[in-house]
């Protein structure tokens, strides 16, 4: 199963709470394999965590702001993550160690209004040097966040590791998403545009490492935790190498019993139900993992970053700014509900939805009964100015902007398209084309999929269950083919006979199926990771690189603590806030600490250039803290 | 007598009006989290915050102003037009139709033999008062209403389940369809029904409703919703049946040498017959049907139950209307029935009273 | 014996002692007053007192902005102390001043009592649990989240390494080439999966469950006994209105509402406590006015009207207190219904996270109940035999309260 349509969501996705889903951690070295002391202190760190107090010999302070009042910041977290409040507490004690009196405060939607800027009441916008946009109003100074805050936890952030320059969206003073109102005393964007435009890989490196230094120094966001994706699978399916890695793998292929022939059932044993059905506003991963069973996608990208053409192979045209796609050339569409067949897939009916579905033609929306497209992408498809049909199985995008690493953006990569007569049957009623049948029952995907849609119940204990498909097109291209030839692998793919999601949103109902082998597949939530790792045999434990990196924001506007406003006070909790207890002990091992915005194991990291803090804390660490914050004017550090 | 009824018909249905626009409004003032993914989404992208907005509201059916809403969402239900589930993504009427015969199968067999078990021992232990046997069933009904039903069936699963081995901890919910997923009775089928995926097999297993496999997974989630509504029934129907107990007419029966039995039997189940029927009808049933999503969740039974505590969390709005719709309605019909059979079968009560 | 009942008062002179005979003083009742006891005085002082600093602390938190009020010696005071303090106030006042005064009756009722073995020991039971909760959550320390002590098993048991943290006090042994994790006395019950010693959270989940019990159905039950009462007392057009918006109440699914509720306006204890108990208290309503009905024809209601006794004395003195039998009967029952229901709510991960209740340590043992099966175990075991003691106790009041044999039904 191409994992295209996964890799493009969550790409495009941002970020994500932390939390739910993003369990676990690296294995190796970490996690409780020293134990037997009597004072219980077995971390593999020098110093323990717990026991090994490094506070110890110090006297306890209380720290207190500029006008005499004790610095008592709040925490957002998540209230719905068990976890979060663990975490929560751990920092409280952190805190106490440079005199903070930290409070907590649980919400329930941290990516909602408690992320969000407003321009203060006396303020007027129109004259700020730039804003509001998105969730920025402006000026640190002139704005303040819509619910008071001054350090947020819960929020996971993508750190594209392939293209890290997708970064600079968190990093530049005006951009939508600074809600924090970080001003960078660097030129950041300007570092960025370097990087871009950086003829070279070591010229490009150099000013990764200038970026990802600035953000240790500077510290707008303090970088908590990296993390792994825990899978069980059952020992006889099998999973190739590159599962590990991130990136794309091609499951359909790759995923098997025993050996690679056809045959048996295949049951992934998930926890959230399938939603959406409408592919152009799909956007959700649940979703898109099924539905990316019953129709490949334009093209993948694996672990190196290659192009790997499924419906359709891109090429630079040679300036950047023109890139040329070509179909396959037997990719037949299914029925309609009355059973019509639509024909073959043409360049037409890509030109179609690029226009009208995706807003690329400027009178998109009135193609439409609603204001705008049925589309999650419009801002995505902004990059491309013009798409034209330029022969039967050919079409070309023309970007608005010349952009050479254009494939590897969630624009056209892992695109699906519906075929152009199903969307003129229902439009402009764009509720009908959504809930229609061809839509619902996928009716449309012919022979574009490894599996044809079977069965589906809804419901938190619902399955969507999907049978091999005889025509899948793939395999006519293993032994010559107008775009690219395929591996003899795909001759015979895919190797089940079916293949069922089935959704047990109770999780301990779910792992306890799953301790029972029924089912082949599953996430493993943090706290049994190692209990199916040692105690259960027939599952093998397998982990994937998860670029998430959970974040700890800091409010850095007006209605934000002086503590977090001030850059000698975040760096001074973060120098005391202990990643390793938070990593080791409260998420079981399972996750690493964090150092920059990008995780340890990407390539583009750089060790050299980023200052580390918060692991490995010793009472240095926190006189160094507190020294800072005496030296600073606005802190007053008393000793009781 | 007539007044009366049509007054408590009319009253019912002023009721329902009122309940489902209490939930209504509830429910809008629910800040709606796709909306607010998709401001954040379009913030991201760059696009319009204002236009991204707009186009999820449309999408969500909530871009027109409150009144309407409110409008055409009563219109819908009378119609019976119940709307699109986004969790589900159908029609709600598709939902419900899917859900509720799950609920039925493991409530209706679980109210019935809960009202009979429940009547016997309650008279029983009426008439026997204080002896050890009312001792024991007093503890078993307390027992039963006591014990935190989550709590009762994950031990009762982990038991049965996981140490012994004599249930499957998964529900499967295909078993009592067709390959083509028409509601069975009792049929055959083959490994390549959807039901025995993952399993290979010669020959042909049962299926249906009253497929030995089906029946089996119901024992437990039954038997969980039992020990509550038993309870409920024994206590009750021993209230009702100690007022009779110490009658003159029953101490006449005793006198005369009727057996103990006859006498629970013909004198004092007949009088205390009339309550315990409306009770059944009125409460239990709603009782159990929304009660028992606790049980659903623990079981992973795709009933009603559970369709409506997610349809809540994920702001479903048009689910958690008709889900709310539902119990509801069977309460008031309950309790409109309870009061008709009330006043045309008691003599006693004067109906104008109320 | 002698009736010098013609006999006047001389001026000046001392009226004739007489064992028979008690004056009568008409003067004073002519006057329409009853003096006060001084218990009243004591009970108006502490209800003024109490609604001064609440009063105080509303003012400081929302008007004035600076935060909680900080009480001598108490400190700060959480919006649930109030309710929890004017609740113990109220049972000590109204229930046990007056068992204390009137010593017959309590003899009596005692005797009755007495007879349902059952109920005695849950009695027993429940003021044990009553009093270690509220001491110890005064004396003992709050269970704290201590990363690094996860799922520790119970002092008696040991369980496999993988499932606890990192750290393991009680020492580990190998048996069978794997790594077994011994409980220890530093945490007798063993600890949740944040690292909560279970015997601190139970102790301080005591005195939760019976805050949430308790208060909300003292709110539960003066709502039902004001609305009930006046709906009987007036009759008529009130009574209709006021029973069909009980009806309405009545109707609303009330687990849906309380979830609805819970989910929008937020899971925080006191705001849990309110709705349960301005929500749930309908059918309680609708038994107190069927018998208050009943009352509202005996004749010593209408001997106060002739009397001329306002409409509020004549229910508070002459109503309320005749049917007291199913009031209690009614709070009797409704106290554990809301313990479950609050334990179901945090079950639904909908509760209180800051707080120990024992619902939320049941939620989250849940998940691990193959291999750290006390964290659902142990509060389970608390929460059922409170649940238990309180229906036994309920059942036992009923029967010794009512008169009547067989008392009245649901």
């Amino acid at each position: 199963m191409p994992q295209g349509n996964r890799g493009r969501l969550g790409r495009r996705k941002l970020m994500q709470i932390s939390g739910a889903g993003i369990a676990a951690g690296l294995a190796g070295c970490f996690g409780g394999d020293e134990n037997g002391n009597e004072n219980g202190n077995e971390n593999g760190n020098e110093n323990g965590n717990g026991n090994g107090d490094p506070s110890e010999g110090l006297p306890d302070v209380e720290l207190y702001g500029p006008e005499g009042d004790r610095v008592s910041p709040t925490l957002f977290y998540d209230e719905g993550d068990d976890t979060a409040l663990d975490i929560g507490s751990e920092m409280q004690r952190n805190l106490e160690l440079v005199g903070a009196d930290l409070q907590l405060d649980g919400r329930a939607e941290l990516l909602g209004t408690d992320f969000f800027s407003e321009p203060l009441p006396d303020e007027n916008p129109d004259d700020f040097e730039y804003g509001p946009v998105g969730r920025n109003a402006g000026p640190p100074e002139r704005t303040r966040t819509v619910n008071d805050w001054d350090i947020l936890i819960g929020i996971a952030a993508n750190s594209y590791p392939r293209t890290p320059g997708n970064t600079e969206t968190f990093w530049t003073k005006d951009s939508a998403v600074n809600a924090y109102g970080y001003e960078p005393e660097v030129d950041m964007a300007g570092l960025y545009d370097e990087f871009r435009n950086a003829e070279s890989q070591e010229a490009r490196q150099e000013r990764l490492n200038e970026i990802m230094g600035t953000l240790t120094d500077e510290l707008p966001a303090n970088f908590l935790s990296q993390g792994l994706d825990f899978w069980g699978f059952d020992q006889a399916i099998n999973t190739s190498d590159e599962f590990n890695l991130y990136g794309n793998s091609l499951g359909t292929i790759n995923r098997y019993r025993d050996e690679q022939s056809v045959g048996g059932d295949f049951v992934w044993l998930d926890g959230t139900q399938f939603s959406s059905a409408f592919l152009p506003e799909q956007d959700d991963n649940n979703s898109a993992l099924r539905t990316g069973l019953l129709t490949d996608s334009s093209y993948v990208i694996d672990t190196e970053d290659n192009v790997v053409p499924l419906f359709m192979d891109i090429e630079n045209s040679g300036d950047d700014q023109v890139w040329v796609c070509t179909l396959r050339d037997n990719l037949q569409f299914g029925t309609d509900a009355d059973g019509n067949s639509y024909g073959q897939m043409t360049a037409e009916d890509w030109v179609f939805q690029t226009e009208t579905v995706h807003g690329v033609a400027d009178d998109a929306a009135d193609f439409w009964n609603e204001e705008t497209p049925p589309s999650e992408a419009l801002g995505s498809y902004a990059a491309v100015e013009n798409v034209e049909q330029t022969g039967e199985l050919e079409f070309q995008l023309e970007l608005a902007e010349a952009d050479g690493l254009f494939p590897l953006r969630p624009v056209i990569w892992a695109e699906t398209v519906l075929p152009k007569a199903l969307i003129e049957e229902y439009a402009p009623d764009a509720q009908a084309l959504r809930q229609s049948d061809e839509v619902q029952n996928f009716t449309w995907t012919g022979n574009l999929g490894p599996y044809t849609f079977e069965s589906r119940t809804g419901g938190q204990t619902g399955d969507f269950t999907v049978t091999r498909n005889d025509e899948y097109y793939m395999r006519e291209h293993t032994q010559d083919s107008n775009v690219q030839v395929m591996d003899d692998a795909w001759g015979d793919a895919p190797y089940f006979e079916n293949y069922q999601f089935d959704v047990e949103s109770e999780q301990s109902t779910r792992v306890e199926r799953f301790r029972a082998g029924e089912a082949d597949r599953m996430a493993l939530p943090t706290a049994v990771i190692q209990e199916f790792e040692e105690a259960v045999d027939q599952i093998r434990v397998e982990d994937q690189q998860d670029p998430y990196i959970s974040f700890q924001f800091f409010n850095q506007r007006a209605n934000g603590s002086i503590l977090c406003r001030e850059r000698d006070g975040r760096e001074a909790i973060a120098r005391v806030i202990d990643k390793d207890t938070i990593t080791q002990d409260i998420q079981r091992g399972r996750t690493e600490p964090a150092v920059t915005h990008q995780p340890t194991w990407s390539e583009w990291y750089d060790e050299s250039a980023v200052d580390a803090y918060g692991t490995g804390i010793t009472e240095d660490d926190i006189v160094t803290a507190r020294d800072l914050l005496r030296d600073n004017e606005n802190f007053t550090v008393e000793e009781v | 007598m007539k007044w009366y009824i049509i007054r408590r018909t009319l009253w019912a249905g002023f009721a329902t009006v009122i309940i489902l626009s209490i939930t209504f409004v509830l429910m809008d003032q629910i800040p709606s989290q796709q909306i607010m993914q998709a401001q954040f989404q379009a913030a991201v992208d760059g696009v319009d915050v204002e236009t991204a907005v707009q186009a999820e509201k449309e999408r969500l059916g909530l871009a027109k102003p409150f009144h309407e809403r409110y409008i055409e969402f009563m219109l819908n239900i009378f119609q019976g037009k119940w709307g699109w589930s986004y969790e589900y993504s159908q029609p709600v009427r598709e939902v419900i139709v899917q859900t509720v015969p799950y609920s039925l199968m493991y409530g209706f067999p679980a109210i019935v033999l809960s009202t009979v078990i429940g009547t016997v021992i309650g008279l029983y232990s009426a008439v026997n008062q204080y002896t050890t046997k009312d001792y024991v069933a007093t503890f078993l009904a307390f027992f039963g209403i006591s014990i935190p039903n989550f709590w009762f069936g994950i031990v009762l699963l982990v038991i049965f389940g996981t140490f012994l081995g004599w249930v499957d901890i998964g529900w499967n919910a295909a078993i009592v369809k067709s390959a083509d997923g028409a509601w069975v009775l009792l049929d055959t089928a083959g490994s390549e029904h959807p039901a025995f995926l993952r399993e290979d097999f010669q020959g042909e297993r049962y299926i249906g409703v009253l497929s030995p496999q089906n029946l089996k997974q119901l024992i437990l989630p039954t038997f969980v919703v039992m020990t509550g509504a038993i309870a409920s029934v024994m206590r009750y129907a021993r209230a009702e049946a100690l007022e009779y107990v110490d009658a003159e007419f029953v101490k006449t029966a005793k006198s005369k040498g009727v057996s103990n039995r006859t006498i629970v039997a013909k004198h004092i189940l007949r009088p205390a017959s009339i309550p315990l029927m409306t009770i059944m009808v009125g409460r239990i049933l709603g009782l159990i049907l929304f009660g028992s999503y606790l049980v659903e969740i623990v079981f992973g039974i795709p009933g009603i139950g559970l369709a409506s505590l997610q349809a809540i969390i994920r702001q479903d709005t048009d689910l958690v209307a008709i889900t709310i719709l539902i119990p509801t309605f069977i309460a008031i019909m309950g309790n409109l029935i309870e009061d008709i059979m009330y006043a045309i079968l008691d003599p006693r009560i004067d109906y104008g009273d109320r | 014996m002698g009736e010098k009942t013609d006999q006047p008062e001389t001026d000046g002179g001392t009226p004739q002692e007489d064992p028979t005979f008690e004056q009568v003083d008409w003067a004073s009742i002519d006057s329409g007053e009853t003096p006060r006891r001084k218990k009243e005085y004591v009970w108006f002082g502490i209800v003024s007192a109490w609604l001064i600093g609440v009063v105080y602390d509303v003012y400081s938190q929302h008007i004035a902005g600076t935060g909680a009020a900080e009480f001598p010696v108490v400190g700060i005071i959480s919006p649930v102390d109030w309710l929890w303090s004017i609740t113990l106030l109220v049972f000590v006042y109204y229930g046990l001043v007056p068992l204390a005064e009137n010593r017959r009756m309590t003899r009596y009722y005692w005797k009755e009592f007495r007879k349902n073995k059952a109920a005695v020991i849950s009695g027993l039971f429940l003021t044990v649990i009553f009093a270690v909760g509220v001491i110890g959550s005064r004396v003992l320390p709050a269970p704290e989240r201590t990363p690094g002590l996860e799922n520790q098993p119970p002092v008696w048991g040991s369980v496999e390494d993988y499932v606890t943290g990192n750290d393991c006090p009680g020492g580990t042994t190998v048996v069978d080439g794997v790594t077994m994790c011994q409980g220890s006395w530093a945490h007798p019950l063993g600890t949740t999966s944040s690292g909560e010693d279970i015997l601190r959270a139970s102790i301080y989940g005591m005195e939760v469950s019976m805050q949430v019990g308790l208060i909300a159905t003292l709110l539960s039950i003066t709502l039902a006994a004001a609305v009930g009462l006046t709906a009987a007392y007036y009759g008529g057009l009130v009574d209709e209105v006021l029973m069909r918006y009980v009806d309405i109440q009545i109707t609303f699914p009330t687990f849906f509402l309380f979830l609805l509720l819970a989910y929008t306006v937020g899971g925080s204890l006191f705001v849990l406590i309110l709705i349960f108990g301005l929500f749930g208290w309908g059918s309680s309503a609708r038994i107190m006015r069927a018998e208050a009905l009943q009352r509202r024809e005996e004749p010593y209601i209408q001997a106060a009207k002739n009397a001329g006794a306002s409409s509020f004395w004549t229910v508070r003195r002459h109503l309320l207190p005749n049917i007291s039998n199913s009031l209690i009967t009614a709070a009797s029952l409704t106290i554990p219904s809301i313990i479950l229901a609050e334990a179901a709510i945090a079950f639904l991960g909908l509760g209180d996270l800051t707080v120990a209740s024992w619902g939320r340590i049941i939620s989250g043992g849940r998940d691990q109940l193959r291999t750290a099966w006390w964290i659902a175990t142990i509060p389970g075991v608390f929460l059922f035999f409170t649940i238990l003691a309180f229906n036994f106790l309920g059942d036992a009041l009923r029967d010794a309260l009512d008169p009547r044999h067989g008392g009245s039904g649901e």
